[in-house]
C-alpha cells in the first residue's frame, strides 16, 4: 500500500516538473519572431522612459504641467522634437510623464484585477457549493452590465480623479479572471493527481497553492498582458472625458482631449499623445500574442 | 408645424438660395453654440436670448456704449418721470402688429408684464418693485414703483421685459416651446427641431418695413463644437458663427473670406475666495493671491489677447466702473511678500479651485493660476465640474466647499446694482451668488442707497459705486479677473453687425445686409 | 432547450429589474441640484423649491422609484429637462440613428472580418499570415478617439475626401430635411426619393463607419483565425481528412461550422464595444444619435433622458448577450 501511495505522489511531481521545463523552453521560441521581438523593444523603451521620466524628458518641468506661454503651439523642431501644446509644454516631455499615468495605471488595474479575481476563482472552481455559486453570479451579475458605463457611472458619482478612475476601472475588471480560474480550476479538478494529493491527505489551501495554481498561470499570465494593452485604452478613454487624470498631469487621453480644438491647425498637440497610446497598446498585443502562441498553444 | 408650410418653405428657401449672385443675399445660415432653454418669453433666461431678441421687442433698448444717446424707443416713443420717481408713464407706438395680426396697445403691455411677474420665473425678479400697471389709454401706459428704482434700464433688460401678444392667454411654457411665438420684432419662428436647427423667417408686417437689404432669414444649426462651426464658416456654408477654438482667430481674422467683428461685453471672469476657510479667512493672503493671479496670461492663453484685466465687478464700460477704482497688478514678489507677512513664507497649503466644466475659457487658464500659485509654494487643485455640480456644492457647507470659484458672470439689466448686490450681499449660510461668503453690512446699505438714487442723481450714484467697490477691493473676497471682449467670426460678406453688451450674444439681424 | 431558455430568460428579466434600480439610484447620486438645473440661468432659492416639488424631488427615494417604475412600464419614461420632449420620442429618434452606424460597421466587420481570419489561418506561418496578424493587433490597438481624430485629419483636412462631421451638409438639413419614417436616415431617404440627401448621408457616413468597423473587424478576424485554426487540428478532422474528404467540404462545411460558436459569442462582444464606441464616434463626428443625446444629458445632468439612456442601453446589452447565449446554445449544445 505505501510504496503505491509514495509513486503516485512522486509520479505527479514529476510530471510537474516536465510541465515547467516544456514552458522554459517555449519562452526561447518567444524570441524567434521578429515582429515578437520589435514589440517587445517598444515595450522596455517606454517602459523605461516612464520609469526614469525625470531623467529621460528634455523637460520634466514641463512634463509635469508648468506652463511655457512663449513657445506655444509649436510644430516638431530640435528644440521640441515632438512640438508644444497651448500652454507652451514640450510634447515629448508630457509623453514621457503620460506613459507613467497609462502604463502604471493599466498594470495596476490588471494586477488588481487579478489579486481579487484570481482567489476567488480558485476558491469558486475548487470549493463550488454556495459560496461557490454567489462568486459567479455575481461574476455575472457584474459582466452582464457595460462595463465601461460601470467605471464610468462610478467616476461621475465620486468624482474625476486618476486614483478614482483606476478603482473604477478595477470594479468591472476582476469578473473576467474569476471565470477564467473557475473554468481552468473545474477542469483541472478531475486530473488525476489531484485526486491523488487528496487522497493522500493534502489540505485545501495546499493543493490549490501547489497544484492547482502552478496550472493555471500560464492562461491568466497570457490573459493579463493581453489585458494590459486594454485597460490603457480604457484609462484613456476615461481621462479623454474628463473623468480620469485632471490637468495639470499629463495623461494621454487627457492630451488628446486638449489638443483635438486644435485639430485643424496644429494636429500633433492631440496625434501625438494618441499616437503614443497606438504603439504602447499594438506593442502589448504584439507581445501578448506571441506569448499566448508559444505558452498555450491549445486555447484558441 | 403643418406639413404644408414646411413644404412651401422648403421651396421658399430653395428659390431664395438660387437667385442669382447680382441680386443681394438674404438668407444666411448661422452656425449657433447657443440653445434653447424655452421659447416663452416670460420665462426666458438663458442663452436663447440671441434669438428671442429678434422675434420680440421691448419698450425701450439700451444702445451700445459710445453712442449719443443712452436709450433708444422701441415699442414705446417717449416716457416721463412723476416727481417723486415712482411713476414713469409711457406713450407707445401705433401701428404696430403681432405676429398673429393683433394690435399693439397698452393692454399688451400690461398683460405681458403682469405675466412675467405673475410666472415669477427666470428674471422676473426685475419686477419686484413695479407696484402696478395704469392703462391710460390705448398708447399710454403708466408703471407705478414702490420705490423709485431706475425703471428705463429695466424695462430694457435683456430677459423678462418682452411684450407679447394678449392672445397668449393663459398658455403656458409648453406651447411657446412647440416652436410659437407672439412677438412684434422682425423675425418670427417659421421651423423648430429642437437641439438641431431652427428657422427665423421675416415678418412681413414688421413696423419698421423691410425697404432696403435687411436680412429675411436665418437657417440656425445648433452646434456646441467650436471646431464644427470653424469648418462651417471656412468652408462658406455659414455667414456667421458664435464660437471658433480661441487659437483660430488669428487665421480666421485675416482669412480670404472672414473676418472678426470685436466689440464690448460686459461679460466677466472672476475668482472667489472662500473667506470662512484657513489660510483665505485672511485678508493679507487673499491680497497676496490677488497679486499673484497671472492676469495677462490669463487674457493671452484664455481669450487670444482679447480682454483687460478686470478692476472689479462692474465691467468695464459699464455704468459704475471707474478708473478709480482699485485694482491688484500681477506681481509676485509683492505676493510673496504679504504672503510672509501672514505667516506663510514659503506657501505650504492646499486649494481647490472649481470651474465649470463647459467653459472652454476657464478650462484654458485655471492652468495657469495653477502654475502661478506653484511659484509661491502653493498646490491648487483644479476641479473641472459640470457647472450646476460646481454651483450646488459651493451653495452647500461653505466650510468643506472649493477653496477658488471661477465665475463667468453677466448683468441681466443694464445696471450695477444687480452685479453689486448679487456677487457680494450678504447672504449668509444659504449663499446664491456670493460664493465668497462675504459679510459687509456697509457695503449693502452703500449699493442700496446709489441704487435708489440712480435715477434722480445718476452722479452721486456713481460715487457711491465706487466707493462700494473699493470697500470690497480691500477685503478682496473676489479677484477680479478678465472683462472680455464680444466677438463674432463672420463672412466677410455679412454686414452692419453692432455688439450691444446690454444683450450679450445677440445678433440683431435686422440691421443686417449680406453683399 | 426549453428550460434551458427560460432559465435564461427568467435571469434576464432578473438583470432588467436590477439594471433599474442601479440606473436610478445612479441619476440620483450625480453630483449637483437637477431642481436648479430646471429652472435655469440666475434661479431664485423660492424658485429652485418649487422646481424640486415638481419633479416630486421632495418624496423618498423608493416612492420616486416605483412612480418611474410604473410609469415605464406604460412607456413614459418622463420628459427630457433639456429638450422639453418626452424620452422615449427623443430616444426612438435617435437609436436608429446610431444604429446605422452601428450596423453598417458590424456587418462590414463581419463580412471582412472572417474571410481575412479564414486567409490567415488557412495560410498559416506565411508572410500572409503574419501581416494579417500585425494588423488585427493593430486594429484591436487603436484608441476609437483617437482614430476618429486621425481620420478627420487624414481624410479631411489633408485629403479633403470626405467631409468633417455631422449626418447632412447644414444647407441640406433646411432645403432636403430627411423624412422621418424609420428613423434610418439611409433608408429614409432613399424611400421617399431624396437622392440628393441619399448621396450626401452615404459619404457623410464613411469616416465615422470606418472608425467603427476597424476594432471588430481586427477583433473578428482574429478569433476567426485561432478558433479554425484550433477547429482544423481537432481530430475528428484528422479522421475526416484521412478517410477521403476534400480540403473544401472539411474547411467550410467542418471547420467553420464548428468554428461558429465562439464567433458568435465574439460578435456578440463586438456589439457591447460598438456600442461604446459610438459615444465617441458621435461625439466626435457630431453624428445625431443616442451617444450625442446621452453626451448632452450628462452634461446638462437631464436626468430623466441620463436614466432613459441608461436603463435603454443596459437592457440592450444584456438582451444582446441572452440572445448570444442561446444562439450559441441552439448551434452548439455542447456549450454548458
Amino acid at each position: 500500500m505505501e510504496m503505491v501511495t509514495h509513486d503516485f505522489k512522486k509520479l505527479a511531481e514529476e510530471a510537474l516538473q516536465d510541465h515547467r521545463k516544456a514552458q522554459v523552453y517555449n519562452l526561447r521560441l518567444l524570441l524567434k519572431k521578429k515582429l515578437a521581438v520589435f514589440s517587445l523593444f517598444v515595450l522596455v523603451i517606454i517602459l523605461l522612459s516612464a520609469l526614469l521620466a525625470p531623467w529621460v524628458a528634455p523637460y520634466p518641468d514641463q512634463g509635469k504641467g508648468a506652463v511655457n506661454i512663449e513657445e506655444r503651439l509649436q510644430p516638431f523642431s530640435k528644440k521640441h522634437l515632438l512640438g508644444t501644446d497651448i500652454y507652451g509644454r514640450d510634447l515629448l516631455s508630457r509623453v514621457i510623464y503620460g506613459a507613467r499615468v497609462s502604463v502604471f495605471g493599466g498594470f495596476f488595474i490588471v494586477l488588481m484585477a487579478v489579486v481579487i479575481g484570481v482567489p476567488l476563482g480558485l476558491w469558486a472552481g475548487y470549493r463550488e457549493g454556495i459560496s461557490g455559486a454567489i462568486i459567479m453570479r455575481t461574476v455575472e451579475l457584474v459582466l452582464s452590465f457595460p462595463s465601461a458605463l460601470v467605471a464610468m457611472a462610478v467616476s461621475i458619482v465620486v468624482g474625476a480623479g486618476s486614483m478614482t478612475a483606476l478603482i473604477a476601472l478595477i470594479i468591472p475588471w476582476w469578473p473576467w479572471y474569476t471565470r477564467l480560474v473557475q473554468g481552468e480550476v473545474l477542469s483541472l479538478k478531475n486530473m488525476l493527481y489531484i485526486e491523488a494529493a487528496q487522497m493522500l491527505g493534502y489540505g485545501r489551501i495546499y493543493i490549490i497553492f501547489r497544484h492547482l495554481l502552478p496550472n493555471i498561470l500560464t492562461p491568466v499570465i497570457v490573459m493579463m498582458m493581453l489585458d494590459i494593452g486594454p485597460a490603457i485604452i480604457a484609462i484613456g478613454v476615461l481621462s479623454f472625458l474628463g473623468l480620469g487624470t485632471q490637468p495639470p498631469n499629463a495623461d494621454w487621453g487627457l492630451m488628446v482631449w486638449e489638443g483635438a480644438p486644435n485639430l485643424l491647425g496644429e494636429w500633433w498637440i492631440a496625434i501625438v499623445p494618441g499616437f503614443a497610446m497606438f504603439m504602447l497598446v499594438t506593442a502589448f498585443n504584439v507581445f501578448g500574442d506571441r506569448l499566448k502562441e508559444i505558452l498555450d498553444p491549445n486555447q484558441p | 408645424m403643418v406639413k404644408l408650410n414646411k413644404c412651401l418653405l422648403m421651396v421658399l428657401i430653395c428659390v431664395l438660395i438660387t437667385i442669382p449672385a447680382g441680386a443681394a443675399e438674404k438668407t444666411m445660415m448661422f452656425g449657433s453654440p447657443y440653445g434653447i432653454t424655452t421659447w416663452d418669453p416670460s420665462v426666458s433666461y438663458s442663452t436663447e436670448l440671441t434669438y428671442m431678441a429678434n422675434i420680440y421687442e421691448t419698450l425701450i433698448k439700451v444702445n451700445p456704449p459710445g453712442s449719443k444717446e443712452l436709450f433708444s424707443y422701441v415699442l414705446a416713443t417717449g416716457f416721463t418721470v412723476s416727481d417723486d420717481g415712482k411713476g414713469y408713464t409711457f406713450s407707445l407706438r401705433k401701428g404696430v402688429k403681432f405676429h398673429d395680426g393683433t394690435p399693439f396697445s397698452a393692454e399688451a403691455v400690461k398683460f405681458s408684464l403682469e405675466r412675467t411677474k405673475k410666472m415669477g420665473k427666470g428674471a422676473a425678479f426685475i419686477w419686484a418693485d413695479l407696484e402696478k400697471i395704469e392703462i391710460i389709454d390705448d398708447y399710454t401706459v403708466k408703471l407705478i414703483l414702490k420705490k423709485p428704482v431706475p425703471l428705463p434700464r429695466i424695462a430694457a433688460s435683456a430677459y423678462a421685459s418682452y411684450i407679447m401678444s394678449p392672445s397668449v392667454g393663459e398658455k403656458g411654457a409648453d406651447w411657446f416651446d412647440k416652436g410659437n411665438d407672439a412677438g412684434t420684432g422682425p423675425y418670427t419662428i417659421k421651423s423648430y427641431k429642437s437641439g438641431e436647427s431652427w428657422i427665423l423667417a421675416k415678418f412681413n408686417d414688421y413696423w419698421g418695413g423691410w425697404e432696403g437689404n435687411h436680412v429675411e432669414n436665418i437657417l440656425v444649426k445648433y452646434t456646441k463644437e467650436a471646431l464644427i462651426q470653424l469648418q462651417m464658416l471656412q468652408s462658406g456654408e455659414a455667414m456667421l458663427v458664435g464660437r471658433i477654438p480661441i487659437d483660430s482667430y488669428s487665421k480666421v481674422k485675416t482669412g480670404k473670406n472672414t473676418k472678426v467683428v470685436y466689440g464690448p461685453s460686459y461679460s466677466n471672469y472672476m475668482a472667489f475666495f472662500n473667506t470662512t476657510r484657513p489660510p483665505l479667512n485672511k485678508a493679507k493672503v487673499r491680497q497676496a493671491l490677488a497679486h499673484a493671479m497671472p492676469y495677462d496670461a490669463i487674457i493671452k492663453i484664455g481669450f487670444d489677447g482679447l480682454g483687460t484685466q478686470a478692476r472689479g465687478p462692474v465691467p468695464n464700460g459699464q455704468f459704475g466702473s471707474s478708473e478709480k477704482v482699485i485694482q491688484y497688478e500681477y506681481n509676485l514678489e509683492k505676493a510673496r511678500k504679504l504672503l510672509a507677512e501672514a505667516g506663510f513664507p514659503d506657501g505650504g497649503f492646499k486649494l481647490t479651485l472649481t470651474h465649470a466644466a463647459e467653459n472652454v475659457q476657464e478650462k484654458r487658464f485655471a492652468p495657469l493660476i495653477q502654475s502661478e500659485f506653484k511659484k509661491l509654494g502653493i498646490d491648487v487643485e483644479i476641479q473641472s465640474i459640470v457647472w450646476t455640480s460646481q454651483w450646488a456644492k459651493a451653495k452647500g457647507n461653505p466650510k468643506e466647499a472649493q477653496d477658488i470659484f471661477l465665475l463667468l458672470w453677466w448683468p441681466t439689466y443694464s445696471d450695477p446694482y444687480e452685479t453689486l448686490y448679487s456677487l457680494m450681499h450678504n447672504e449668509g449660510d444659504k449663499p446664491v451668488w456670493n460664493l465668497a461668503y462675504y459679510a459687509n453690512p456697509a457695503y449693502d446699505n452703500m449699493i442700496r442707497k446709489a441704487y435708489e438714487v440712480t435715477g434722480s442723481d445718476p452722479d452721486k450714484a456713481l460715487d457711491l459705486y465706487i466707493q462700494a467697490q473699493n470697500m470690497i477691493q480691500k477685503d478682496v473676497p473676489v479677484a477680479w479677473l478678465v472683462d472680455t471682449v464680444g466677438n463674432w467670426p463672420m463672412n466677410k460678406k455679412l454686414k452692419g453687425l453692432v455688439i450691444n453688451p446690454a444683450y450679450p450674444n445677440v445678433p440683431f439681424f435686422y440691421e443686417m445686409t449680406i453683399e | 432547450m426549453t428550460l434551458f431558455i427560460l432559465k435564461r430568460i427568467a435571469g434576464l428579466l432578473a438583470l432588467l429589474l436590477a439594471l433599474s434600480v442601479l440606473v436610478f439610484f445612479f441619476s440620483r447620486a450625480i453630483p449637483g441640484d437637477v431642481a436648479a438645473l430646471y429652472v435655469g440661468g440666475n434661479a431664485k432659492p423660492e424658485q429652485i423649491e418649487q422646481a424640486r416639488l415638481e419633479l416630486g424631488l421632495d418624496k423618498p427615494l423608493y416612492t420616486q422609484y416605483l412612480r418611474y417604475m410604473g410609469k415605464l412600464f406604460q412607456g413614459d419614461m418622463g420628459i427630457s429637462l433639456r429638450t422639453h420632449r418626452p424620452v422615449l420620442k427623443d430616444l426612438s429618434e435617435k437609436i436608429p440613428m446610431s444604429m446605422e452606424l452601428v450596423l453598417l460597421a458590424l456587418v462590414l466587420a463581419v463580412l471582412l472580418g472572417i474571410p481575412i481570419g479564414g486567409i490567415a489561418a488557412v495560410w498559416q506561418g506565411t508572410w500572409v499570415d503574419e501581416t494579417i496578424k500585425w494588423f488585427s493587433a493593430a486594429a484591436v490597438s487603436i484608441p476609437i478617439f483617437f482614430l476618429a481624430l486621425l481620420l478627420q485629419l487624414l481624410f479631411f483636412n489633408f485629403l479633403g475626401w470626405f467631409p468633417l462631421q455631422g449626418r447632412l451638409d447644414s444647407m441640406l438639413e433646411f432645403t432636403h430635411p430627411i423624412e422621418l419614417l424609420t428613423g434610418f436616415s439611409f433608408v429614409d431617404s432613399l424611400v421617399t426619393g431624396n437622392l440628393t440627401a441619399f448621396f450626401n448621408v452615404a459619404w457623410h457616413m464613411v469616416l465615422p463607419v470606418a472608425a467603427l468597423t476597424l476594432g471588430p473587424l481586427g477583433f473578428i478576424a482574429r478569433l476567426t483565425r485561432s478558433t479554425l485554426l484550433d477547429v482544423m487540428t481537432q481530430d475528428y478532422i484528422l479522421a475526416a481528412r484521412a478517410s477521403g474528404i476534400s480540403e473544401g467540404v472539411l474547411f467550410f462545411r467542418y471547420g467553420l461550422r464548428n468554428a461558429l460558436s465562439p464567433i458568435l459569442t465574439v460578435i456578440g462582444l463586438s456589439v457591447a464595444l460598438l456600442m461604446l464606441n459610438t459615444f465617441f464616434v458621435e461625439m466626435i463626428f457630431n453624428w445625431p444619435g443616442i451617444g450625442y443625446y446621452a453626451l448632452m444629458a450628462i452634461t446638462s445632468l437631464d436626468f430623466p433622458a441620463v436614466m432613459g439612456i441608461a436603463f435603454t442601453i443596459g437592457s440592450i446589452y444584456v438582451l444582446a448577450n441572452t440572445a448570444t447565449d442561446i444562439v450559441r446554445r441552439v448551434v452548439d449544445p455542447r456549450i454548458k
